[in-house]
């Protein structure tokens, strides 16, 4: 009989090492445990014992229960451990076949831009503002202290709808604000603006400019140097000079040009194609608002003061992107649009 | 304008030229740029020939002997003006030509050339410059230079021409006295520029009449008798085509010379052109021609000035003399006008006729009157410098409201104050001082010539320019504004951003385009989008404000397939114009275009529109519409929003799509912005998880085909969310069928319902019962069967 429980055994040792499949496993369970398995029979004969052999018998067939349990238990971790193995195996894939093709849109190149720059402005406290396309004369050009006469009043420079014309500058927008009266002011005024202009490689009749118009108590020719130098930092990097150069708005006195440091050559090198050898690049106009635009619009210039600049923004997206040509941002080729 | 150096540097002490034009950029007068002319050239010397015999070998050439003074060298030459004796510039070997080219020791036909004999041109001039020189003929220098020397020095080729870029309100420095007077404010050593001021003596050999004393504010004119009309010499002719005036003759010359010291133009007229010695300044008549010098017949009206005589005008006031009148080679009596004029007047004449000379150029911006007798009597000292004529004592001075400088009180507190500086007050003097504005108590007298200078605020400028803007210091303001967003700029941001995350391109198109669009987009001829705002000076063909953002879409559309980019998708937020009563009126748009191979259909692009405009926390619904002309009519939805519609979605109609030379299915989407904006939510606030589990539940039903989506869900909410079982969480129809298994005219539709209590967790038992009860709703309603 014990010889029987050690055959059973160790049968069942070798007949596990040939099997490799849970399904063999379970069929070498049913083989051992099921209603005709090589246990049961043995259950079956303890029946037939004397009864004093029963208990150490039953003791002895319930021992062989455990070890074959933990046999096929071993042999179970084995062949799920395999299995797994060779699953992962034939799971391996190419992982240099190209990703999914999902399509990223983007923003146009200008609004990029545009973004930029009123996020710095935003952060330094400045409200965005504004205004119509369509403008009258008296926005767009008398309340900016320019008169019948100054050239860019000419019929030729202005796009006419009859009473009313295209804004020519994003200015008009200074003037609707003062008008409202709530002092103090600091705004940046986006948009686009129409001249005539044929359009060519730097030339377009729509376009885009920035203007800002700080006005209130105590403010001086310093705050908008500083202003402007704190914006500039912000949009080229915190090593960028700038200068500023006395030039001649009707709007503004004192006038003045800003230029910053060549982002590209950063010296002025000449062959530059940024700067083209003078180290600094035109980047807006400025100046103190002219009293008699602050008159105008009902401020009292002997209580206020204030400043205003105003940029192009193409002249600025093709400079940071060297793009050659203003046309591209109007012609909506997507090759050219899926690059920024 | 230009200005040769050499000439600036006999008034102005100035070494460092590039430090020159740096301080004067950081002033106010901004230098463009320095053009170095002859800069190329060297090795160039004055030769004098020695000999001069045919090339034994070529008919064509000739060999010249010529010598530096200390040794001889041969030189083959193939120009026909040579003699022996001639002074000449020759090119030794190595030495180099106007444009870089070099010379070196060369055999013609088996003589050797050791270096070339130069013609004017080969020195980067024309005879035009130097007037002595034969056209393709080796330069003849007419009075002998040391033989050896550099020829370059002898004609004066080597110069640095200095660009400046002036503003227009500065007119007093388009010429030499004003750069001079600018560089002296900022600390240049300087020269007086000539200014003749002899007594009034009254002439009676002229007369002249000012009729438009608006339009022109003084003539003065003088007369020049005995003229010999003769080329300018050298020296005169160089300054003028280095600052880029083209010499004539010597009576032109000088008036053109003076004009660039100055500032002033000058015209002169032959006397005996003048009808009666008489000369009337007056408007043209309407149609009343002039033959130009500029060669062209200008037809006149009446608001152009003309100077003329009793009988003819004589020339175009400021602008351009007549051909008639003109300085001849025949001229013997000179009449010089120094005139001054309205600028806008000239601007508007020069305009019209659309001709822009040196003199117009100046003119229109408005001179100081007080110039115009210095200046003519600067020409006549010329006149008797270069011995042209007979100066006839005397001059004719019209000058009926003369013009005198004007006062400016300014504080120095409040200039500093607006500068955010601190300067000295006699700092500031000192800096009027130098801009010859006298100064006495805080009170500045501007000269007549600085119009331009008309406030405290221009004597800020004037003080904090000279003084330097980089002197001003960096400060930052304190004024605190709460920078915020308008909800416009948040949807505006919202939508290019979620645009953009949907695979969408931004485009920019014009505001205008061709009215053409609306033949292209198939629209009727009494479509209210054809009522466009219209522009009276469009450039080219783009003569209407849009009214619809549809055209340029298609055209950006166009363009790319056009280029073989094969998956397009685009849109724009941009404003459409419309016309009104009053002001046209301008809405913010939003446009979506889309054409691919494979993958875009009416879903597609709705379901791009439903999320972005979920996005701003609306929802919109859709109503199928066949009122587009240019959309196609079973495959467009009105977008409705509280039941107004705001736009509309669908497949272009292909006619529309034939139109813009697009051979595939084309999507767009439309939508007015300003609609939208009012109901937009995007102050979100918290609703807590919900704290109980969903059911859900497919069911598939056969329905008739003309049953709409919209109408069954309509009927499905209803139902389920009846006012005492709110339980409806959500509906999704995932599978539309219609094929072999459902008989024609029907159609197969699975919806997946999910059901949700607030409060606690729904039994089977009722979610059943509700939809037993849908079921026979759709039955009822519709005859809507139940599907296996």
């Amino acid at each position: 009989m014990q010889n029987r429980l050690e055959e059973i055994y160790a049968q069942a040792q070798s007949d596990l090492k040939q099997i490799t499949s849970l399904k063999a496993l379970e069929q070498f369970k049913i083989g051992v445990f099921g209603k005709k398995g090589q246990v049961t029979a043995l259950m079956k004969e303890l029946g037939k014992l004397p009864k004093e052999e029963r208990p150490a018998f039953g003791q002895k067939v319930h021992e062989l229960q455990t070890k074959l349990e933990e046999l096929m238990e071993q042999s179970r971790a084995t062949i799920k451990k395999e299995e797994l193995t060779a699953a992962l195996e034939r799971e391996t894939i190419d992982i240099t076949r190209p990703g999914q093709g999902f399509s990223l849109g983007r923003k146009h190149p200008l609004t990029t831009v545009m973004d930029e720059i009123k996020a710095i402005f935003f952060g330094m406290g400045y409200k965005v503002v504004e205004g119509p396309d369509i403008e009258n004369a008296y926005y767009n050009f008398e309340a900016l202290n320019i008169n019948a006469n100054h050239p860019a009043r000419d019929e030729s420079d202005t796009f006419h709808l009859g009473d009313y014309l295209l804004r020519t500058q994003t200015s008009p927008v200074q003037v609707r604000v003062l008008e409202k009266g709530n002092l103090p002011i600091k705004i940046i005024a986006p948009g686009r603006v129409y001249r005539p202009d044929e359009v060519d490689a730097t030339h377009s009749p729509v376009f885009h400019q920035i203007e800002g118009l700080v006005v209130g108590e105590g403010v001086t020719m310093a705050h908008l140097k500083g202003n402007l130098l704190t914006f500039a930092r912000e949009l080229f990097g915190a090593n960028v000079k700038i200068r500023f150069r006395p030039h001649h708005f009707p709007f503004t006195e004192p006038s003045a040009e800003m230029d910053i440091s060549c982002f590209s050559c950063e010296t002025g090198k000449s062959g530059c194609k940024v700067c083209r050898g003078e180290g600094y690049i035109e980047l807006l106009g400025c100046g103190m608002v002219h009293p008699r635009v602050l008159e105008m619009s009902g401020v009292d210039p002997n209580i206020y003061t204030g400043f205003a600049f105003g940029m192009g923004l193409e002249r600025l997206a093709m400079q940071r992107y060297t793009i050659g040509d203003l046309r591209l941002f109007y012609e909506n080729d997507i090759r050219f649009l899926s690059q920024f | 304008m230009n200005i040769p150096l050499s000439w600036l540097q006999e008034f102005v002490k100035l070494e460092d030229v590039q430090e020159f034009a740096d301080k004067m950029t950081m002033s106010g007068t901004k230098v463009e740029a320095i053009h170095s002319k002859g800069k190329e050239l060297s090795g160039i010397v004055v030769t004098q020939v020695t000999s001069l015999v045919p090339h034994p070998e070529a008919d064509k050439l000739a060999i010249a002997t010529v010598t530096d003074g200390s040794k001889s060298y041969q030189m083959v030459t193939g120009a026909k003006n040579l003699k022996e004796g001639d002074f000449v510039p020759a090119a030794m070997p190595g030495s180099v030509l106007a444009g870089g080219m070099s010379v070196q020791s060369k055999e013609f036909r088996g003589q050797i050339s050791e270096g070339m004999l130069c013609s004017i041109e080969e020195l980067g001039y024309t005879p035009t410059d130097y007037p002595e020189a034969v056209e393709d003929g080796i330069y003849v220098f007419p009075s002998p230079p040391p033989l050896g020397s550099d020829a370059c020095k002898a004609l004066e080729l080597k110069d640095d021409v200095i660009e400046f870029e002036l503003t227009t309100n500065r007119p007093d420095c388009f010429c030499l006295k004003g750069i001079v007077r600018e560089a002296a404010a900022i600390g240049y050593q300087t020269k007086e520029i000539p200014a003749n001021v002899s007594s009034k003596k009254d002439t009676n050999a002229v007369k002249v009449t000012i009729e438009n004393p608006n339009a022109c504010f003084r003539y003065v004119a003088r007369i020049v008798e005995n003229v010999k009309i003769a080329p300018s010499p050298q020296w005169m002719r160089r300054r003028l085509t280095l600052s880029g005036v083209r010499p004539r003759n010597n009576i032109v010359d000088i008036t053109n010379y003076v004009m660039l010291e100055q500032g002033q133009p000058l015209h002169a007229f032959d006397m005996d052109c003048v009808a009666q010695n008489h000369v009337v300044v007056r408007n043209a008549k309407d149609g009343e021609q002039l033959a130009g010098l500029d060669g062209s017949t200008h037809t006149l009206s009446g608001k152009d000035l003309v100077i003329a005589d009793p009988t003819k005008a004589l020339a175009l006031a400021g602008v351009v003399g007549s051909r008639d009148s003109a300085i001849s080679n025949s001229t013997t009596r000179v009449i010089f006008e120094s005139a001054n004029f309205h600028g806008p007047t000239i601007r508007q004449t020069s305009k019209s006729i659309n001709l822009r000379t040196d003199a117009s150029g100046r003119n229109e911006k408005g001179l100081d009157p007080n110039l115009s007798l210095t200046v003519v009597n600067r020409c006549m000292e010329l006149i008797e410098q270069l011995k042209c004529g007979t100066v006839i004592e005397g001059w004719v001075d019209v000058y009926p409201n003369p013009v005198e400088g004007h006062t400016i009180k300014y504080s120095p507190d409040k200039i500093n104050s607006l500068l955010g500086t601190d300067i000295d007050p006699k700092e500031m003097e000192s800096i009027l001082n130098s801009l010859e504005i006298e100064t006495k108590d805080n009170t500045a007298y501007i000269p007549s010539f600085r119009k331009d200078i008309e406030g405290e605020a221009d004597i800020a400028e004037e003080i904090s320019r000279i003084f330097g803007y980089d002197k001003i210091p960096f400060a930052m303001d304190s004024i605190t504004v709460i920078g915020e967003k308008d909800p416009r700029q948040k949807v505006e941001e919202l939508i290019l951003s979620t645009g953009a995350f949907l695979g969408l391109h931004q485009i920019m198109t014009y505001s205008f385009e061709n009215p053409g669009v609306f033949d292209r987009l198939n629209l009727p001829a009494n479509h209210s989008l054809r009522n466009t705002v219209t522009i009276n000076n469009p450039l080219g063909e783009n003569s209407i404000m849009k009214t619809t953002s549809m055209g340029g879409m298609l055209s950006s559309l166009s363009l790319n397939y056009s280029r073989r980019n094969m998956n397009v998708a685009l849109f724009e937020l941009t404003k459409i114009f419309t016309k009104t009563q009053d002001k046209p009126s301008e809405h913010l748009t939003l446009t979506i275009g889309m054409y691919s191979k494979s993958g875009v259909d009416f879903f597609y692009i709705k379901g791009i529109v439903d999320t972005i405009i979920k996005a701003l926390g609306i929802n919109v619904e859709y109503n199928q519409s066949d009122e587009y002309p240019y959309m196609h009519p079973g495959r467009t939805g009105n977008i409705l929003l509280k039941d107004s519609v705001i736009g509309h979605i669908g497949q272009i109609h292909p006619l529309v799509c034939e139109n813009y030379e697009i051979e595939q299915e084309v999507y767009a989407a439309t939508i007015n912005i300003e609609e939208l904006l009012p109901h937009i939510q995007l102050n979100k606030t918290y609703t807590p998880l919900p704290k109980y589990p969903t059911v859900t539940r497919d069911i598939a039903f056969k329905i008739k085909q003309d049953v709409s989506a919209a109408q069954i869900e309509e009927a499905i909410k209803a139902e389920t969310n009846s006012e005492n079982m709110k339980i409806m969480e959500s509906i999704t129809l995932f599978d539309v069928y219609q094929g072999k298994q459902i008989e024609e005219g029907y159609k197969s539709m699975a919806y997946s319902i999910t059901f949700r209590h607030p409060n606690r967790t729904l039994e089977d038992i009722e979610v059943n019962k509700t939809i037993e009860n849908l079921l026979g709703v759709l039955k009822d309603k519709f005859n809507a069967e139940l599907r296996g």
